[in-house]
C-alpha cells in the first residue's frame, strides 16, 4: 500500500507558526502518520502537552480515520464547539489532510508535519519512495526498478562513476540503483537493455500543477 | 586545437587543471603560468567548485587562449539545464574556446550549496543530445545556428569501477566513443599497477587515454581522498611515504616523477591536479621529465 511518508517540523517551527494563537485545536490521522509514528494518538497526546507546557489553551484533539477523505469533515462535526474556539487547527497530518481540512474550515491551518514522500512500506518500520511520478515510466526498460527516485542523480543512463561496490557513494547502506538494475536485467537475460539509450528525461510528462479528469468518453 | 593535433601525433601530453578565481583578474593566471609556459598541451579552467561561486570561466579561458595557452573549458551537467549548457557550450565556442571537458561531477554532500536543485537532466555522456545538435548546426530545440560548432570532447572515466557490475567501463566507454568523445580522462591514478590492469580489461576503441595525477603534498591530504572520495584510492605505501619524510615536498615530488614515469609507456598523457599552487608546477614537470 501507498503511504504519505512525513516528519514532524521542529517545536521552534510550530511556535513560530502557532505565534499569537492563544487557542489551538490539534488534529491527527490514523493512517499513514499513524503508521510512521508522527501523527497518530500518542503523537498527538505528546503534542498536546507540549503545547500546554508553552502556555497554549488546547481546546480539543482528535484522531481522524483517513485525513485525505473527504468523509473527514463529517468526522469533526461533533466537535464544532472546540473548533470554533479555537485561533488555529494544528494538523499532524500529511499535506493531502492538512489540506483537505483547510478547504472545508474557515480557520488558519498549520501544518506539524513536513510531507517527505509517497513511499511503500518495504520493511517493519522501513519505508522506501519506490516511484516520484515523473510522468514519463521507463521501468520497463529496466526490469521494473526505477532509477529517476532510486538513483540520488535520478540518472535514465547510468550508472555514474559513483557505484562503489553494488552501494551509493554518497551513502553506503543505499544500493546503487543501477547496480541493482544490472542485476535484475542479468537475471532476466535480457541485459541487452542494459546498453539501451534513454533520451533525456522529458519534464512535460510530469504536469505541474497536476490535474486530472476522467474524460468524458471513457 | 593544439591539443587535438598532440593527441593525433601520438605526443605524450600534459594537461593540467587551475582555478577561475574570484577575485582575480584573469591575466593573473597568466603570470603564473608563465613559469611553464610551452610544456602545457592544454590548461583546463572548472566553473564547477565546492562553494558555488567561481570566476568567469569561459573570460578566463579566452583569455588563456588571446596569450597563446590551449585552455580546455571544463563544465557540468550537474548545475545545469540543457538550455544553460547549450548557452555556454555557445560563449565558449564564441569564445575561441574549442577543447571541452564535461562531467557529470558528484551529488553534492559537501560545500556551502546544499540546499541548490542538482539538474542531471543529461549526464556527460549523454551531452551528446545538447553537442550533437550544435555539431550538426542547430539548437536542442530545432534552430538554425549560424555555424556548426566543433569542439575537441574529454570525457570522464572511472578507473576503478565496482565489481558488480564488471563490463560496465566498457558500457560507459563504449558510449563516449559513440558521442565522438575525444580523449578520456580518468579519474586519479596513484597505483600505476592496479591502473595496467584496469586498461588491460577495457578496450577503450582506439581513443586517448589521459590519465589524472593528482599532486600530494601532504598525508592529510592522501587520507582525505581515502576518506572521502574512494576507500583505498591512494595507496599505503605513498601515504606512510608523505607521513615518515623528512623533507615533504621532495617527497611529494618524487611520488609524483614516479607515478608519471611509470604511466608513459601506458597511456597518452597526464592531466595534473594541482589543488592550488600552480607556482610549483614546474618543478614537479622537472622531476618527471615531462618537456
Amino acid at each position: 500500500m501507498i503511504r504519505s511518508i512525513t516528519q514532524q517540523k521542529s517545536i521552534e517551527e510550530i511556535e513560530r507558526l502557532t505565534d499569537g494563537m492563544g487557542r489551538i485545536f490539534i488534529i491527527g490521522c490514523g493512517t499513514c502518520v499513524t503508521l510512521t509514528r508522527t501523527g497518530g494518538a500518542p503523537e498527538v497526546a505528546a503534542m498536546q502537552q507540549q503545547l500546554t507546557e508553552k502556555g497554549k489553551v488546547v481546546t480539543g484533539t482528535t484522531v481522524v480515520p483517513v485525513a485525505c477523505d473527504n468523509l473527514t469533515m463529517d468526522m469533526l462535526k461533533e466537535f464544532q464547539n472546540p473548533l470554533k474556539q479555537a485561533d488555529g487547527l494544528l494538523i499532524m497530518t500529511c499535506a493531502f489532510g492538512v489540506q483537505t481540512i483547510a478547504r472545508q474550515i474557515s480557520k488558519m491551518v498549520i501544518p506539524a508535519l513536513d510531507t517527505l514522500f509517497v513511499g511503500k512500506e518495504t520493511g517493519a518500520g522501513e519505508f522506501n519512495e519506490v516511484c516520484l511520478q515523473c510522468g514519463t515510466c521507463i521501468i520497463g526498460e529496466t526490469g521494473g526498478i526505477c532509477p529517476v527516485t532510486t538513483c540520488h542523480k535520478g540518472l535514465v543512463n547510468g550508472p555514474c562513476g559513483g557505484t562503489n561496490n553494488g552501494k551509493c557513494e554518497i551513502d553506503s547502506n543505499k544500493d546503487c540503483a543501477w547496480t541493482l538494475i544490472y542485476n535484475r536485467l542479468k537475471d532476466l537475460g535480457r541485459l541487452d537493455a542494459m546498453r539501451k539509450y534513454q533520451k533525456p528525461r522529458n519534464h512535460l510528462g510530469e504536469p505541474t500543477p497536476g490535474k486530472f479528469k476522467i474524460p468524458a468518453s471513457a | 586545437m593544439k591539443l587535438k593535433e598532440a593527441l593525433k601525433r601520438k605526443d605524450f601530453v600534459v594537461t593540467s587543471e587551475i582555478q577561475a578565481p574570484v577575485d582575480q583578474d584573469p591575466e593573473q593566471i597568466v603570470k603564473s603560468l608563465q613559469a611553464i609556459r610551452g610544456r602545457m598541451d592544454g590548461v583546463s579552467l572548472s566553473d564547477t567548485e565546492f562553494q558555488g561561486v567561481v570566476g568567469d570561466t569561459i573570460k578566463a579561458c579566452e583569455v588563456l587562449q588571446q596569450n597563446r595557452f590551449e585552455s580546455i573549458y571544463q563544465t557540468t551537467t550537474r548545475d545545469k539545464n540543457r538550455i544553460q549548457l547549450q548557452n555556454d557550450l555557445l560563449s565558449a565556442h564564441d569564445a575561441g574556446i574549442d577543447n571541452l571537458l564535461v562531467f557529470t561531477e558528484d551529488y553534492r554532500i559537501t560545500g556551502d550549496s546544499l540546499q541548490e536543485m542538482m539538474f542531471f537532466h543529461v549526464d556527460a555522456g549523454k551531452l551528446q543530445s545538447v553537442l550533437q545538435h550544435l555539431r550538426d548546426g542547430h539548437t536542442i530545440d530545432g534552430q538554425e545556428l549560424p555555424l556548426r560548432k566543433e569542439f575537441l570532447l574529454g570525457s570522464g572515466v572511472e578507473s576503478a569501477w565496482g565489481k558488480n557490475v564488471p563490463d560496465l567501463e566498457m558500457k560507459e566507454m563504449e558510449e563516449m566513443t559513440k558521442i565522438g568523445t575525444g580523449y578520456f580522462l580518468t579519474t586519479p591514478v596513484f597505483d600505476v599497477d592496479r591502473f595496467e590492469k584496469f586498461l588491460s580489461r577495457t578496450q577503450t576503441f582506439g581513443v586517448p587515454v589521459i590519465a589524472e595525477v593528482m599532486i600530494l603534498r601532504t598525508a592529510g591530504m592522501a587520507k582525505f581522498l581515502n576518506r572521502h572520495l574512494k576507500p583505498g584510492l591512494v595507496p599505503d605505501w605513498i601515504i606512510k611515504k608523505l607521513a615518515t619524510a623528512t623533507d615533504i615536498e621532495k617527497a611529494s615530488i618524487e611520488i609524483f616523477a614516479d607515478i608519471v614515469k611509470g604511466l608513459k609507456h601506458l597511456c597518452q598523457g597526464v592531466h595534473i591536479i594541482t589543488i592550488g599552487g600552480e607556482e610549483k608546477l614546474r618543478q614537479y614537470l622537472d622531476a618527471a621529465g615531462l618537456k
